[in-house]
């Protein structure tokens, strides 16, 4: 047994009226304790049902179809219902991007927080809410003990996400499930949330697992990045690689879409055509009708995951060929 | 100095803190949204505006195009004064001045077709009829970068970056000289951000436009903008050539803005955290509104005069202590704010 | 200068009109296809009542020797004419008047919400076009005030003010029918004016309307043109729901021998009629209308929860 999390050829589909949507289609990766990765992605990329995959949180008509989510050695896809209940919230825990709807409220932060704390373990109901309390303050909100019996409508964005991350690690999580947490925020606040994170990750020694469309929050937070398109991995590889030797087009397309901030560009690089329908993927490489150095084969094949160097995974036909790489 | 197309000046616009007339008898607190802005945008360039929520820039932008009536100041457009605009005048004054949205999916009717939004603003001003009309569409949707084929879709039936080009291209059918871009890009993805960018950026040369471009995103409104206002809590703190501000910001804000924004480069300095929060624009602190913030804090001038924006070197106004009111109270920023881009110069003698 | 321009099948997708989107989100519940068919079927017996019906509702026929009015079904009169359903205590048709009882019933329904829409309608697009002014406080209130009675209450009270019968207002007679359908609508309009309102100021608060302003439309016509169209589907919803209440409301009025009068036939009076006979044994006297009454609530309720899931999506989720 090696590492915290290993996935396995994970299969998700969602059988719709209008067909079935391939969201997560094969993907294998891994993820060791106290390590961050980042999962990169646009809108249907597949980054979420896999979070969720994991969780086994997805609903009808959404299935796993095959492969294995392996945490700490043991496949979570084989467990009772049951006992995933009880995995859930204490070694494995999620925070949403909306923090609003995520938070019961009609419940004070206070209440949610020891909520979680009665289902998972034996403190006495006094112990439950003064825990609350210390999380509450481990997360930076000032004055915690009044902020407890707050609402969450009567809180900010930021301490909102804040309560969030209370509730997500209040059983000390062996791994910690982000989705967009800070999309919805400001970026004062986003680099807050960042450093509360790290600083938690460092403390508990938890693996953190992060959602994002966001290639720069990943390059200061995260040790390796997976790039997914169209419900595959394209990419894997440790930050400083993957930036700088970027293998797969669509990763290279990406960086080039974001315009500089130190530095000048003239004109942005962009990704012609929009992101593909996942009922009616394209035959061969899937990204193959918006790649620029596609041929007979990328739209025929479909190319493997295949190592190019130590720790740098590429789904691509061309990789490293044609494109500068940088 | 180029004529200035457009000149907002000391535009204030106080929401009632209460919701209905009933709750205001009891509540008389105002959401000080825009508190004494000033700025001017010359033909052909682009202003962005930054700022975190609650700046006050999307009620900037509103205001200008006369979606918002302000509480008081003045608006300024090609000579006319856009704010005593009544009837027919005002009307044909929106020809002139369009609006680009943020979120494509509530700024296009539902219920309509691709082409009866473009032609709407056309069939209002009574522009063109008939087998024109048509023809006039397709051009238009062509310069938002649609082909003709896309006229008898309902967008619903548009991808989000399909649809932001439609809401382009209805700005775009009167042929305005000025178009107010409140977060075009925001809602998109990463890969169609930079396509509605390079649109946004070319048909600013094409049809010599002026753009007023609202954003959150630093990095976008460095990309399109010739000049950028930074705003803080209803006011501007730093405004003036976008280069010069990212390359060396002036206001501590500013500062602390830039340092905040994560670079796609794991080899970038670490990112710096700005405490706490934006206060409530109802009750903002008093003196300098950043004051509880402001790693330079002064001291009592801080908290108790409000800065002025006075102009630096370089062009730039800062409304800032630091580089304001002679030599006496001077201080160089110190060094304890590391990471930062570019420390701020000294200050010159205004 | 050299643009892309989006034009492929790749970017385009299939194009459905929004009819069609319609049907498929319709189809999808059986349910509401039930209600639908159920509908249509009351519609049918409206529309076709004098062809389908076998004798005249008012037409008496005596029962024949060693039986009495009522007729249970399938009953004979001496001249061999069928009672499918039986007859009355006066010796009709219970199924020419069923059907005939059923016409007039939709008649008063349709014709009182179509009031009520239009009355409601228009004062919930004033007041949330103007939300916020006195127009839409005063609007409001007197709105407030009525929805503060029970509808039928507020119902028999108008009746009771204007007197039963055809009434005189001014120059003009008012029939009966047309009395008791502006009753109705009064009692309903401020219903339609609360949804209607709701729906306008939601859709104000969209950028197309701030799109449409900028664009330099008039409040009229960004009133008439861009948010009308949009309040559509919910106030249709409305429209289906408020139908099996006004059937009830109705049959009501007619029960309380307040509404249609005879010998008009109406099912509320024949379930009112009923009465008397139930415990001698005579339920086809009051099943018939009874169940044609049930059947059509039901019908309009699964048809208006139909429409809402599949027009108003936002709205049928939140109830789940």
């Amino acid at each position: 047994m090696s590492g915290l999390l290993r996935v396995e050829g994970l299969v998700t589909r969602f059988y719709t009226e209008e067909g079935v949507v391939k969201a997560v289609d094969g993907n294998s990766f891994h993820l060791e304790e106290n390590e961050a990765l980042g999962v990169v992605g646009e809108s249907g990329s597949g980054k979420t049902v896999t979070a969720l995959s994991i969780m086994r949180l997805i609903e009808a008509p959404g299935r796993i179809e095959a492969g294995r989510i392996l945490f700490r050695g043991e496949d979570l896809l084989t467990k009772p219902e049951r006992e995933m209940r009880r995995i859930r919230g204490r070694d494995l825990s999620m925070v949403f991007q909306d923090s609003l709807s995520s938070l019961n409220p009609t419940l004070t932060v206070g209440a949610q927080i020891a909520r979680v704390l009665k289902h998972h373990t034996r403190l006495s109901s006094r112990a439950r809410r003064r825990r609350a309390v210390e999380l509450l303050a481990a997360v930076g909100i000032p004055e915690p003990e009044k902020r407890a019996s707050h609402y969450p409508h009567q809180l900010s964005g930021g301490m909102r996400q804040r309560a969030l991350i209370a509730m997500a690690i209040s059983c000390n999580p062996k791994l910690l499930i982000l989705d967009e947490p800070t999309t919805a925020l400001d970026v004062t606040i986003e680099a807050q949330i960042f450093e509360l994170i790290g600083k938690l990750k460092g403390e508990f020694g938890m693996g953190v697992f992060l959602i994002t469309h966001d290639l720069s929050v990943v390059a200061s937070f995260c040790r390796r990045v997976i790039i997914m398109y169209a419900g595959k991995i394209v990419e894997e590889a440790p930050v400083g690689d993957l930036y700088a030797n970027p293998l797969h087009p669509y990763t290279l397309g990406l960086l080039r879409s974001i315009p500089p901030l130190d530095g000048e560009a003239e004109r942005l690089e962009s990704i012609p055509g929009e992101v593909p329908d996942l009922i009616n993927l394209p035959p061969g490489c899937n990204f193959s009708p918006r790649c620029h150095l596609a041929d007979e084969r990328c739209w025929q094949r479909e190319p493997e995951l295949l190592e190019a160097s130590p720790g740098h995974r590429v789904a691509c036909w061309k990789a490293g060929k044609g494109g500068k790489g940088g | 100095m180029v004529e200035a197309l457009l000149r907002v000046r000391e535009l204030v616009k106080h929401f009632p803190a209460a919701g209905d007339w009933f709750a205001q008898i009891f509540d008389r607190r105002v959401v000080r949204a825009v508190d004494g802005v000033s700025f001017e945008i010359e033909r052909g360039t682009t202003l962005g505006l930054v700022g975190e929520s609650g700046s006050g820039k999307t009620t900037t932008g509103r205001v200008i195009v006369r979606l918002v009536e302000p509480t008081r100041g003045e608006v300024v457009f090609d000579g006319i004064d856009l704010l005593k605009l009544k009837g027919k005048a005002l009307k044909a004054m929106r020809k002139r001045i369009q609006m680009i949205f943020q979120d494509p999916a509530s700024s296009l009717n539902p219920r309509k077709t691709v082409g009866q939004i473009v032609a709407e603003p056309l069939r209002v001003h009574g522009m063109v009829k008939g087998r024109d009309l048509e023809r006039k569409l397709v051009r238009t949707l062509e310069l938002a970068g649609l082909s003709g084929r896309f006229l008898n879709r309902y967008p619903h039936e548009l991808s989000g970056g399909q649809r932001q080009r439609v809401g382009i291209a209805r700005a775009l059918a009167v042929r305005p000289e000025f178009i107010v871009c409140d977060e075009p890009v925001t809602a998109l993805d990463v890969s169609i951000q930079a396509q509605i960018l390079n649109l946004l950026m070319d048909l600013q040369e094409e049809l010599s436009l002026t753009y007023l471009f609202i954003a959150h995103d630093l990095s976008v409104v460095k990309h399109v903008s010739d000049r950028v206002a930074v705003m803080y809590l209803g006011k501007i703190v730093e405004i003036g050539d976008v280069n010069t501000i990212f390359g060396s910001p002036k206001h501590p804000y500013t500062q602390a803005l830039l340092a905040a924004v994560p670079r796609p480069d794991p080899k970038a300095p670490p990112r710096k955290v700005l405490r706490g929060e934006v206060p409530s624009p109802i009750d903002p602190p008093p003196g300098c509104r950043f004051h509880p913030r402001c790693e330079n804090f002064l001291g009592d001038i801080c908290k108790e005069e409000e800065p002025r924006l006075l102009r630096v070197e370089g062009g730039v106004m800062v409304a800032c202590h630091l580089y304001g009111r002679g030599s006496s109270s001077q201080r160089a920023p110190e060094e304890k704010a590391q990471g930062k881009p570019n420390p701020p110069e000294a200050p010159p003698f205004l | 200068m050299a643009r892309e321009i989006q034009s492929g099948e790749y970017e385009l997708g299939t194009h459905r009109t929004l009819l069609q989107e319609f049907w498929r989100n319709f189809r999808r519940n059986k349910l509401s296809l039930v209600g639908g068919v159920i509908v249509l079927f009351y519609a049918f017996l409206a529309v076709f009542a004098p062809l389908l019906a076998p004798y005249d509702p008012i037409e008496q026929f005596d029962a024949p020797r060693g039986m009495r009015n009522p007729m249970p079904p399938l009953s004979r009169d001496e001249d061999g004419r069928l009672f499918l359903l039986g007859t009355d205590k006066f010796g009709r048709d219970i199924l020419s008047r069923a059907i005939y009882g059923t016409r007039t019933l939709l008649q008063v329904a349709v014709g009182s919400i179509s009031i009520a829409m239009l009355i409601g309608v228009t004062m919930g697009a004033v007041a949330g076009y103007r939300a916020g002014t006195w127009v839409d406080e005063l609007l409001m209130r007197a709105v407030d005030i009525m929805l503060s009675f029970p509808s039928l209450v507020l119902a028999i009270a108008l009746v009771g003010a204007f007197g039963i019968g055809k009434i005189q207002v001014g120059p003009f007679t008012v029939s009966n029918i047309v009395k008791i359908m502006l009753v109705i609508a009064v009692t309903y309009s401020p219903r339609f004016a609360r949804v209607m309102r709701a729906v306008v100021l939601q859709e104000m608060a969209k950028d197309y309307v701030a799109a449409a302003r900028i664009s330099g439309a008039s409040g009229a016509r960004i009133l008439l043109t861009e948010i009308l169209p949009n309040t559509i589907p919910p106030i249709i919803v409305q429209a289906s729901l408020m139908m099996a209440t006004t059937v009830l409301t109705t049959s009501s009025l007619s029960f309380l021998g307040l509404g249609l009068q005879p010998p008009r036939p109406s099912l509320g009076l024949m379930l009112n009629e009923a009465r008397d006979y139930l415990f001698w044994g005579a339920w086809w006297y009051a099943v018939v209308p009874g169940g044609l009454i049930t059947l059509a609530i039901l019908g309009f309720n699964l048809l208006g929860d139909g429409l809402r899931d599949a027009l108003d999506p936002r709205q049928a989720r939140r109830r789940r």
